[in-house]
């Protein structure tokens, strides 16, 4: 075990440098706009290349990002170029509202898929036509447009619960928290929730039909203890596949939920960093979802083992 | 309990829920504070890294930084932390400054201090340094004098002091390493580290210190940082702002509600016609192809049906309040003339025009195509990032382009796109009766100044340097207990411009 986590931090650490450095050439390879955006639209051409020099986008792309890296890997990922804040701050300030928020979404995908998916395998019939139709309804509806009418529905007619805009961080108040976290999440979630019951209801009947089960069944295990303590283990591991992708998908469709809430994340961060050109800002977050996106498919690897010791990595 | 029942429960709830909406339109908002909603970032509150006009910047840094003169509403300048005057020759402007006045860390401002912060402001490299470039030395004679000298007269001076170069710094500060992010305060108002989030949030309590707290009514401030307009109007909706920005389609809705909606006239948008010598496009050397490229737009019919009755029909770049707008002159829609004018050129066939496509503008594309090809110009339109547009239209890749331009003072718009090194005159259009047009401004005296502007502006339509489609404001919806006052000649409100209603 201890080999193979190994082996996939180094496989996480060279998935960092690449993605990394392909977004540092992207990003950097025009020097002059970078600059240009930071002065504005009255700064003349002399302005701009005194700007360049002073930030160092005149030299080669290859010295930059090695700069770059060998400061980020001593612990300086640098300051916006626009607000002068250091990215490390930023990023301490951002990435617990998102990873509230992914975590609180995650959470509702989890209890209501599984709770939908093993209801849809153990009552078949109209329920399970019931679950299937509202779980491709709630996969299909884009989250933009689920969190405009949450904001509509919910938010305007009870603002003092449910603030449509802002956060209120969990360590200052949890219901305040709840109030600015619960829409949102439900916005990410609704799409998950449908894909991830849609996976258990499947696994759960492939598994039901299994001869274990009935071998269970005729030993008279109770039908609550098949399900949830035999069935849903070895139907979980595909599940839980899909779920690890619903949580990386969601770094990404985060940003629109951001906005939308005006959450102060890591996704409104990225997004405006990215759009006016601040770019250590955009490469301290770039790093930060590979990162994220390296553990959570380590973790991944290893829940799987834990919940099928057939896959178990052996040392 | 029965699905049914617990369905009709929610159903209540939700039900009684909206009927106690809050009413946000009137009066039970805090009087002692102003939440304002803003549409974009922040930036630095180092003193170098001070912008104003245009970007939003400004409204971060204006409570904090009180500036040398002030731009009035009606867009004069007007006295502030200091008084002015120059000397015949309008080389020679010294300020005076009024007497007590205070840095938020109750040490004195006196001529010396400001002469550090100017100094330091224009030797810093930052983007508004060039608004001080003109001047040779900056002296105090006096605590309470500081005389700015000049080789020859700057007329935008005035404004610039207005602005980012007017904004005093508290030298005591300089050496602060963090001063990105703790501002070095001389304004109404203190940051409240506390109570902001960079990016995010920013709350500013009143100075005790500052001279004129009557002209700041609220105790606090704050800014909150909402870039999605849907989320802008659910704050406003829902109470969590006073005033924000609003789209024209949010208009009639917000009005409706009960909300006021001030405009705040900030822009021309239409087409930069920059290639006046013809070394991308021959065509656009002759200025009959481009009064006829003006001639082809229906300006009211834009206006009403595209921009729905929000934006005002202009075919000047200036407003109509300008000095520098010449009353009476208009192109007309007239796309018969314009083919004529076209022909005359040797352009009757028409040409190809190839233009960026600017991203927060290209609502305009079809029409643009469209108008110009009632008189035989293809146009088209590549797509570029938009961080990109102004770096390529600065590397004269294309001829012309559509653009929002932010409209200032005259003579600070012509420091923006008319002298040969304006940034936004790439190709450095040039020629003797224009330069002289624009020493008559520089060296007019100030009862002759508006008639030597409205000159330059009536040469600048007559050679049709640029097609405008219209002004176009910002929209500000707000309730009805703060009174917004519209703010000419900036394309920004000022934070100031938010006062208490008498409603």
């Amino acid at each position: 075990m201890l080999s193979f986590v190994a082996r996939r931090i180094a496989t996480g650490v060279a998935l960092v440098l690449i993605v990394t450095a392909i977004t540092f050439a992207l990003v950097f390879a025009s020097g002059s706009n970078i600059a240009a955006n930071i002065l504005g639209e009255n700064a003349t051409a002399d302005q701009i290349a005194a700007k360049q020099s002073e930030l160092g986008l005149d030299r080669a792309l290859p010295i930059q990002y090695f700069d770059w890296l060998t400061s980020a890997l001593g612990g300086d990922l640098g300051s916006s170029y626009f607000t002068g804040e250091q990215v490390w701050g930023a990023l301490a300030t951002r990435v617990p509202v998102t990873v509230s928020l992914v975590v609180f979404a995650m959470l509702l995908i989890v209890i209501v898929s599984v709770a939908a998916g093993v209801l849809a395998a153990r009552r078949g019939g109209k329920v399970d036509s019931a679950v299937q139709m509202v779980s491709v309804v709630g996969f299909a509806l884009p989250s933009y447009w689920i969190a405009l009418v949450l904001v509509l529905l919910i938010a305007i007619p009870m603002p003092k619960v449910f603030p449509p805009t802002g956060y209120v961080p969990l360590s200052e108040s949890v219901w305040g928290w709840l109030g600015t976290a619960t829409l949102p999440a439900l916005a990410l979630a609704i799409g998950g929730i449908g894909a991830v019951s849609q996976q258990i209801r499947g696994s759960m009947l492939d598994v039901l039909r299994l001869d274990y089960i009935r071998t269970l069944r005729s030993r008279g295990i109770s039908p609550r203890s098949i399900f949830y303590r035999h069935a849903l283990r070895n139907a979980a591991g595909p599940a839980l596949t899909v779920l690890s992708l619903q949580l990386i998908g969601m770094l990404g469709g985060v940003i629109i939920i951001e906005r939308v809430f005006a959450l102060p994340g890591i996704g409104v961060l990225a997004s405006s960093a990215a759009l006016r050109g601040d770019i250590p800002v955009v490469m301290g977050t770039v790093a930060f979802t590979v990162l994220v996106v390296v553990f959570v498919n380590l973790l991944v690897d290893i829940l799987q083992g834990v919940l099928n010791p057939k896959v178990r990595i052996d040392v | 309990m029965s699905i049914r029942k617990i369905a009709l429960a929610v159903a209540c709830a939700v039900a009684l829920a909206a009927c106690g909406a809050p009413d946000r339109t009137g009066g039970d908002s805090d009087d002692s504070r102003l939440t304002v909603g803003v549409t974009a970032e922040s930036g630095s509150f180092d003193p170098t890294g001070l912008k104003s006009s245009p970007g939003t910047a400004v409204q971060f840094w204006a409570p904090v930084y009180d500036t040398l003169l002030l731009r009035a509403p009606d867009g004069e300048i007007v006295p502030n932390m200091a008084d002015f005057s120059y000397d015949d020759t309008s080389t020679i402007l010294t300020l005076t400054l009024r007497e007590g006045l205070l840095f938020a860390d109750g040490t004195p401002i006196t001529g010396a201090s400001v002469v550090q912060s100017m100094d330091r402001f224009r030797n810093g490299g930052g983007p508004d340094a060039v608004y001080l470039a003109d001047v040779d030395s900056i002296e105090a004679p006096t605590d309470l004098e500081v005389v700015l000298t000049m080789t020859e007269p700057d007329p935008g001076l005035v404004y610039a002091l207005s602005s980012a170069a007017g904004a005093v710094a508290n030298p005591a500060e300089f050496g602060n390493p963090n001063l990105a992010l703790e501002p070095a305060e001389s304004g109404a108002y203190t940051l409240d580290a506390a109570r902001t989030v960079v990016g995010v949030e920013y709350t500013y309590v009143r100075n005790p210190s500052y001279w004129n707290p009557e002209a700041w009514p609220y105790d606090e401030i704050v800014l909150k940082i909402l870039l999605d307009p849907t989320a802008r109007i659910n704050a406003l909706r829902s109470g969590q702002v006073d005033a924000t920005v609003i789209d024209a389609q949010s208009t009639a809705e917000m009005e409706t509600l009960g909300f006021d909606v001030t405009l705040q006239s900030s822009s021309w948008e239409g087409l930069l016609l920059l290639d006046r010598g013809g070394d991308v496009s021959p065509a656009l050397a002759d200025p009959r192809v481009r009064q006829a490229i003006n001639m082809s737009f229906n300006r009211s019919e834009i206006a009403q049906y595209l921009m729905l009755d929000t934006v005002e029909p202009n075919s000047q770049v200036f407003q109509e309040t300008a000095s520098a707008y010449v009353d009476g002159s208009e192109y007309t829609y007239d796309p018969d003339r314009a083919r004529a004018l076209m022909a005359e050129a040797g352009y009757a066939d028409g040409f190809r025009l190839t233009m960026p496509s600017v991203g927060v503008i290209s609502y305009l594309e079809p029409v643009i195509r469209d108008s110009l090809s009632q008189i035989g110009i293809s146009a088209r339109f590549d797509a570029v990032p938009a961080d990109q547009v102004n770096s390529l239209l600065y590397e004269r890749s294309y001829a012309a382009s559509p653009y929002r331009f932010t409209q200032d003072a005259p003579w600070m718009d012509f420091t923006r796109h008319v002298f040969p090194d304006a940034p936004m005159n790439p190709f450095g259009t040039e020629t003797p009766e224009l330069d002289a047009l624009l020493d008559a401004v520089r060296f007019a005296k100030p009862d002759e100044r508006d008639t030597a502007e409205e000159e330059v502006g009536r040469y600048l339509f007559d050679n049709a340097w640029y097609a405008p489609l219209y002004n176009s404001s910002m929209l500000i919806g707000h309730i009805g207990s703060v009174d917004v006052v519209p703010q000419t000649g900036l394309n920004i409100l000022p934070i100031q411009n938010y006062g208490r209603s008498a409603r």
